[in-house]
């Protein structure tokens, strides 16, 4: 009867499974078929991507002699002088990004920690009016903003697009501050009992500790950054000026919507490569759990 | 000179819960002081003001001749070891021990020392020197092969070394411990509790700690602080808490088992001193009471260690032993007698059997007179 019972279960167990591993590998295949798409068509020669992208023949897209010269190809095109373009918005965007990406992670830790652990009057209503501008569109908030870096002369610099984040932006400060409550407080009151102010306790005792939190604002925040186009677009308004997202916009124009697409698609994916590898390498810290060890198991 | 002075201390919590109150209390440079008291008590509370990790709403503190009321932690010169042990998990036992210390550098500034080749000497011989304390400080804890490794690899009794270890490489005015052995073993505990006195005779270092458990507060204390409701109860030497208690919560508190408590009534008699309690009549008292001055009979409670109970004494009173427990080098007996039940620790030889008829009597040297009601203060 076990055996019977266990046969079944097996069965059972192995179709649930089965269902289960065809829904992630369908689930996965139309996630990454763009990007496969992308690949294949960056390495045909004009007249092969053409005829694939237009025919829509799937068959087409193998791309059976790769032009990597495409990659080349393309990145020297974009701007009107060779190579420039391409190498000033890679200079602006690892520029700006990385500015964001370290004013964001460092502004709005610090937020959290104090919403998380120091005890001042109003720091509840305030942490709510802070969650209340994640309500706010982007777009409402668009126009009184250019006013204001206008109005500051900042306009067709980086400073509109980086200052902001030196500001702590409210979703990560929420989450930090979720995060730095579950730190025990022990370890907050041991460091001040070794000494340290709270500047210090947040650098050498929070921040390591909420690396899992880290990654994620990190890795969103470049992305966000790395791909935006609403805000280079409005606020940097000179070819030398131009971010990657911006750039890869005017190749597209110049070159007359999408006559070489193959080009398009190389400079398109040579602009998510940072992503994609920054996300493989933060991975990890994604699932890492908080304060192993901190206090007694 | 690290001595702590409270006057008049008192916590009320915002809400008007009032956690300690009135604590005057002068703690000498090198004394081992031990709050002990139930849960709630104020215990913690007192040792976190001491700390400056809780204000202090009423009276003064001073830590040597400073008064440190307002004073943040960071400036009381005070390390702390807690009950969790509260080590940093991202870093190894090295930099968890040596994290007070960095934080007292001259040369801090790695940027300095790049540019300055002064600094740099400085920086160098300075991280040596804290170096060399951590490593001192491990091998007098016996951990100095963990140096290397991250709090989760070690285990409870390897975190505890580790936490008392990074309290003495800072070389404070005054240790607090608060419960630092409430989550280890039985027998790790006991081991620990050693280790503490010595590390404490070592060291000669000012030391305050809280605990729960009477026995751990007796054993290592020079003077034992019950506490209870955020009052002080005593302040004693643990033989004096033990042997004169000032009340009876204080006597019921410290001792395993408890201290019998009889309620009755002491009267005067020609030449003697006579206590009832029901049909349970003592007579013929210590010296002592005799100096109560009562004539009248006078409604107090009468309380006596187990080991001053014998057993098996010709014409003592009657009792039927209820339960015997064995501890191999002695036994707890439980007696009843009429509504009293009382307990007795004797040797253990003594043949008894549970439900069988016994005789007893009390050492009354060593029995006390504590005013009747719960909170009673020992009169005699």
């Amino acid at each position: 009867m076990s055996a019977a019972k266990i046969r079944s279960g097996a069965v059972g167990g192995g179709l649930v499974r089965f269902t289960a591993y065809a829904t992630l590998v369908l689930g996965t295949a139309i996630m990454v078929f763009p990007l496969l798409w992308m690949i294949c068509v960056s390495l045909l020669t004009p007249d092969k991507a053409q005829a694939a992208t237009v025919s829509g023949d799937l068959t087409k897209l193998v791309p059976a002699d790769p032009q990597w010269s495409n990659f080349g190809a393309a990145l020297s095109q974009m701007g009107s002088v060779r190579w420039k373009g391409f190498l000033d918005a890679l200079a602006n965007s690892v520029v700006i990004t990385t500015i964001v990406v370290a004013a964001t992670v460092l502004s709005s830790s610090l937020v959290g920690f104090a919403m998380a652990r120091m005890r001042f009057r109003g720091r509840e209503p305030l942490f709510l009016l802070m969650l209340a501008t994640m309500m706010l569109p982007g777009q409402v908030t668009m126009i009184p903003l250019f006013l204001l870096f206008r109005g500051l002369g900042w306009v067709d610099t980086i400073l509109p697009l980086v200052v902001p984040a030196f500001f702590a932006n409210a979703f990560f400060v929420f989450m930090y501050r979720q995060f730095i409550s579950q730190v025990p407080e022990a370890l907050v009151e041991a460091a001040k009992v070794d000494g340290w102010s709270w500047l210090g306790i947040w650098w050498h005792v929070i921040l390591p500790l909420c690396r899992p939190v880290t990654a994620i604002c990190a890795v969103f925040t470049f992305i966000y950054v790395w791909n935006d186009f609403m805000g280079p677009l409005i606020y940097l308004h000179s070819d030398e000026q131009a971010t990657l997202a911006v750039a890869l916009n005017s190749f597209r124009n110049q070159y007359g919507g999408v006559n070489k697409v193959n080009l398009l698609m190389a400079a398109s994916l040579v602009t998510m490569v940072p992503c994609i590898l920054l996300f493989l390498a933060a991975q990890r810290q994604f699932i890492e759990g908080l304060g192993k060890g901190a206090v007694k198991g | 000179m690290a001595t702590i002075q409270l006057q008049g201390v008192g916590k009320i919590y915002p809400g008007g819960v009032r956690a300690v109150q009135g604590v005057d209390l002068q703690i000498a440079h090198g004394e081992f002081v031990v709050l002990v008291g139930p849960s709630g008590c104020g215990k913690s509370t007192l040792l976190r003001m001491i700390a400056g990790l809780e204000t202090i709403t009423e009276g003064t503190m001073r830590i040597g001749d400073q008064v440190v009321n307002d004073l943040p932690p960071q400036d009381r010169d005070i390390a702390m070891v807690f009950q969790n042990y509260a080590l940093y998990p991202h870093m190894d036992v090295r930099t968890n021990m040596a994290f007070g210390l960095l934080r007292r550098r001259r040369f801090p500034s790695r940027l300095k020392a790049l540019l300055n080749a002064d600094y740099a000497a400085g920086r160098t011989k300075e991280r040596a020197d804290i170096d060399a304390r951590v490593l001192n400080a491990a091998r007098t804890l016996g951990i100095e092969h963990l140096l290397a490794r991250k709090p989760a690899a070690l285990s409870g009794g390897q975190r505890q070394r580790v936490a008392v270890g990074r309290a003495m490489v800072r070389e404070p005015k005054v240790f607090l411990f608060d419960e630092p052995l409430s989550n280890l073993d039985a027998k790790l505990r006991v081991e620990m509790r050693a280790e503490l006195r010595v590390l404490h005779r070592r060291l000669g270092a000012t030391m305050v700690y809280v605990t729960h458990d009477q026995e751990e507060a007796m054993s290592l204390g020079d003077r034992v602080v019950v506490l209870k409701d955020g009052l002080m109860q005593q302040v004693a030497a643990p033989r004096e808490v033990y042997g004169r208690p000032a009340n009876r919560f204080v006597a019921g508190f410290v001792g395993t088992p408890t201290m019998n408590m009889l309620e009755g009534s002491l009267a005067a008699q020609p030449g003697r001193m006579v206590f009832t309690a029901e049909a349970l009549q003592l007579e013929g008292f210590a010296q002592a009471w005799s100096t109560l001055g009562t004539t009248g009979p006078l409604r107090c409670v009468l309380g006596f260690r187990p080991e001053h109970v014998r057993l098996g004494t010709p014409g003592g009173a009657q009792a039927v032993v209820e339960a015997v427990e064995h501890y191999g080098d002695r036994m707890d007996v439980m007696l009843k007698i009429g509504s009293h039940r009382l307990v007795a620790r004797t040797g253990p030889d003594v043949a008894l059997r549970e439900g069988a008829s016994t005789t007893f009597s009390i050492d009354l040297q060593h029995a006390h007179l504590f005013e009747a009601g719960d909170a009673g203060t020992r009169i005699a």
